[in-house]
């Protein structure tokens, strides 16, 4: 075919072009791409690899262990330790403690479970705040206001 | 507190995630798909009166295309990253063919145009010297073929190419519905004739958009209006412009009518809270006045001066222009002015001003295809004089 | 699983008998067969020897959630947790809480002030309230997710274990999979600017412990199973008890299930 040259030359050009995606492509794929699927599957190793910051359920009794059999016989053994005090990470690392566990003594620690509300199932004591501290409505809980009666002991140990 | 309850969001979903950017990038596909179909009428369909804007609205079409990947680099977190759409694109997401329709369909618009252009191109190439003689050969792919049988084979190779291109900017917007008609968590979006409105109001703002452009710059630069493209152009317009609407309306008459779940946010969504984007700006505005006036055109054209139907026509398109945009911005950001809890909706969205996804940045890379354009036009010029002849088709 | 690309795949030879078409075959190995062209390159038969620390197998585990919504008090435990166990930006969540309080005449009041992290206060509704109650959500962690679907880039994946996470080294941070999930129950990270959501503590799970979440429920309204397991508890609750999952209609196959979960939930 005659005149048909600059066709020829875009078209080579044009294949030439996507030849080099193509192939190129596969240089930029990572390692593990579609080992187990479409996706990276080192991916799933790195979120293996994460710190724990939570411990076992029965980390805390290594150290604790006359709290924590006592706490085991009474009212509050359903909740987790750190639940009302703070993570594990945050006071002991490689094994050994490095900071002071911390001890919330706010009453908004206590009413996020017994605080009194309508559809909060009746398994766990439910008191209203203002009316068991005998305050008027707008008057301000004292910060500490449960602890002050419902000590430690009492909240560790069987009642 | 009575209403504040009823009006209940996931608490992760307070935030609109896809802002003024992901608005933009629909309305920028939409003038690269129907800026094609505007020049492919001329070139396959042998609609000879649209000859003088057919080299205009393929150059539209490429510049608009250019830009198109700049809203989504606005938006994307991480914009560095954007190619692993290429490199692993899953292909069950919509948003995966991105990479692949968009490198198709712009080696087809430039393969179009260097052809259309080709002959003028080597023209400049023969007069020019120096670096700009180089260049210009490389764009040439060093043929200098210019005879008459070699831009035989170009017309032939441009029909092929147009008519290629055709699928090729369906499937561009069909796509670009798709991927909001695809999330079917999405009572808004999620229906089927998404992709379809899209694709006809692409159509239609492309045609909007040669309108403006072509009467802008034969008026700038002193020359006359064909009365036989405008006209016909207003008619293409009015036609696609009707079936946008008409199907606009039968999608919420739809969801009303079937009274589903998707109905109660849908419902409050459009009668309330974008009722003045929607039903304002998109319906009445939008849709009802540039349909009158391009019926006047259509239906009354021996009552109209060639002066006024090219100013109506100008109106007209222009408010389609702003209609379309409407469309994009009710679709978008309406889809996410409700929670997925289907019982509540966020404060209404308004987008910062200076931000990396905020109107001076959307301003901007709306402004860049016109530059391109421009300069385009010093090198190679967009007007098509009578008896010059651009790839003709037949 | 499916997901196992060794035996089902496409082979190397079938690759080249496509990329031999010439270009035509090229594109359409770009275009219908691009999973296909990576998995048959970068497949390795070792893949699946791979293990985690203390030998953890990721195929011999497939993960299942159980709520119990009448055990639910809604103190938000689970909520800060959460937060502590992952980092979880503030006002984000991997996991949240929500009340539903319903009056005789069947108006629904939802709320979830700070997803339940700071608990719950006494609400004045206004109206006779005959039903309330707390529903725990998370990632529902669905077989059959749209999150994984749409995201264009193989970043969110189902993992052998049963598992929606999200490659945040691949994330493009398009937030598609945000919009994509009828939960809600992912967020961009504010600092991070990648898809973000619940992993099930996957971190946990690898070193034989249970999530945060499940282990912080002081009501056991939460429990964690693994469907591999011989005798698993959550296992035969779900085979035995009327069981509900969110959204049913949307055909999504969430792993995560409650127990007396009712019509108002969202």
């Amino acid at each position: 075919m005659e005149h048909t040259k600059h066709i020829w030359r875009a078209a080579i050009l044009l294949v030439t072009v996507l030849v080099v995606l193509v192939v190129g492509r596969h240089f930029v794929i990572p390692k593990s791409f579609g080992e187990m699927g479409y996706y990276r599957y080192d991916a799933l190793f790195e979120y293996m690899g994460k710190e724990m910051r939570h411990g076992s359920p029965n980390a805390c009794a290594d150290c604790h262990d006359e709290i924590a059999a006592a706490k085991a016989s009474g009212k509050h053994a359903p909740v987790k330790c750190e639940v009302c005090h703070d993570t594990l990470a945050t006071h002991v690392k490689d094994g050994e403690k490095y900071a002071d566990m911390r001890i919330n003594r706010s009453y908004e620690l206590c009413a996020y479970c017994h605080q009194k509300l309508v559809g909060r199932p009746a398994l766990v004591a439910q008191v209203d705040l203002l009316e068991h501290l005998e305050l008027s409505p707008g008057q301000p809980i004292p910060a500490e206001a449960c602890v002050q009666c419902h000590d430690a002991g009492m909240i560790h140990h069987p009642e | 507190m009575h209403g504040q309850s009823m009006n209940f969001l996931f608490p992760n979903d307070v935030h609109i995630m896809w802002s003024l950017m992901i608005v933009l990038y629909p309305y920028i596909t939409g003038l690269v798909a129907g800026a094609f179909i505007v020049g492919s009428l001329y070139h396959v369909f042998g609609r000879t009166e649209l000859k003088p804007v057919s080299r205009l609205a393929m150059v539209a079409s490429l510049s608009f295309l250019l830009v198109a990947t700049l809203p989504l680099l606005a938006h994307l977190g991480h914009p560095e990253r954007a190619l692993n759409i290429v490199i692993t694109p899953h292909f069950t997401s919509a948003m995966s063919a991105f990479g692949l329709i968009y490198a198709m369909y712009l080696a087809l618009v430039v393969l179009e145009i260097w052809l259309i252009f080709r002959k003028e191109i080597v023209e400049l190439a023969q007069r020019s010297t120096g670096p700009a003689r180089a260049i210009l050969k490389v764009v040439s792919l060093g043929v200098y073929d210019i005879s008459e049988k070699a831009r035989e084979v170009d017309h032939r190779v441009v029909k092929v190419l147009a008519a290629l291109g055709i699928p090729a900017a369906c499937i561009l917007h069909g796509y670009v519905g798709f991927m909001f008609g695809s999330v079917k968590a999405n009572a808004f979006w999620s229906t089927p004739l998404m992709p379809i409105i899209f694709l006809f109001s692409a159509v239609t703002s492309g045609i909007a958009m040669i309108i403006v452009l072509y009467e802008t710059l034969t008026v700038v630069g002193g020359r006359k209006i064909s009365g036989d493209c405008l006209q016909s152009l207003a008619g293409y317009l009015w036609l696609f412009a009707t079936l946008t609407v008409t199907l606009e309306i039968l999608e919420i008459v739809t969801l009303s009518y079937a009274q589903d779940e998707e109905w109660l946010v849908v419902g409050p969504l459009i009668k309330d809270k974008i009722a003045f984007s929607f039903i304002g700006i998109q319906m009445v505005f939008g849709s009802l006045i540039p349909f009158i006036m391009l019926a006047i055109i259509v239906t009354m054209k021996r009552y109209l001066t060639a002066g006024m139907r090219n100013v109506m026509t100008f109106v007209a398109a222009s408010i389609l222009l702003i209609q379309v945009f409407a469309m994009r911005w009710n679709v978008v950001i309406g889809g996410q002015i409700f929670s997925k809890s289907g019982i509540g909706f966020r404060e209404n969205y308004v987008p910062e001003l200076g931000s990396r996804e905020g109107v001076a940045a959307a301003l901007l890379i709306f402004i860049i295809p016109f530059v391109i354009m421009s300069v385009f036009n010093h090198f190679l010029p967009l007007a098509v004089e009578d008896g010059d002849t651009p790839a003709e088709s037949h | 699983m499916c997901e196992r690309k060794e035996g089902n795949g496409y082979g190397r030879r079938d690759f080249l008998r496509m990329a031999a078409t010439g270009a035509g075959g090229m594109a359409l190995v770009m275009f219908g067969g691009g999973q296909a062209l990576v998995s048959a390159n970068t497949v390795k038969s070792t893949a699946s020897d791979q293990l985690g620390p203390g030998g953890y197998d990721p195929t011999k585990h497939h993960y299942i959630y159980l709520v119990d919504v009448d055990k639910c008090i809604g103190c938000g435990s689970c909520v800060r947790a959460c937060e502590r166990e992952n980092q979880v930006p503030r006002h984000f969540f991997r996991t949240w809480i929500e009340r539903y309080q319903v009056s005789r005449s069947g108006e629904v009041f939802v709320d979830s002030p700070n997803g339940g992290h700071d608990g719950f206060q006494p609400s004045d509704t206004g109206a006779d309230i005959t039903k309330a109650f707390f529903v725990p959500k998370l990632c529902n962690h669905c077989e059959n997710t749209p999150c994984v679907q749409l995201c264009p880039v193989g970043a969110s994946f189902v993992s052998p274990d049963g598992l929606v996470l999200v490659d945040e080294k691949r994330c493009i941070g398009c937030s598609y999979c945000v919009q994509a999930c009828p939960y809600g129950s992912r967020f961009i990270h504010p600092e991070k600017h990648v898809a973000s959501k619940c992993t099930l503590c996957y971190h946990r799970l690898v070193r034989g412990e249970t999530t945060a979440c499940v282990q912080n429920c002081p009501t056991g309204a939460r429990q964690l199973g693994d469907r591999k397991a011989l005798h698993d508890r959550v296992s035969e609750i779900i085979a035995t008890s009327k069981v509900h999952v969110l959204k049913p209609e949307l055909h999504t196959e969430p792993q995560c299930q409650y127990l007396g979960l009712s019509r108002e939930v969202r």
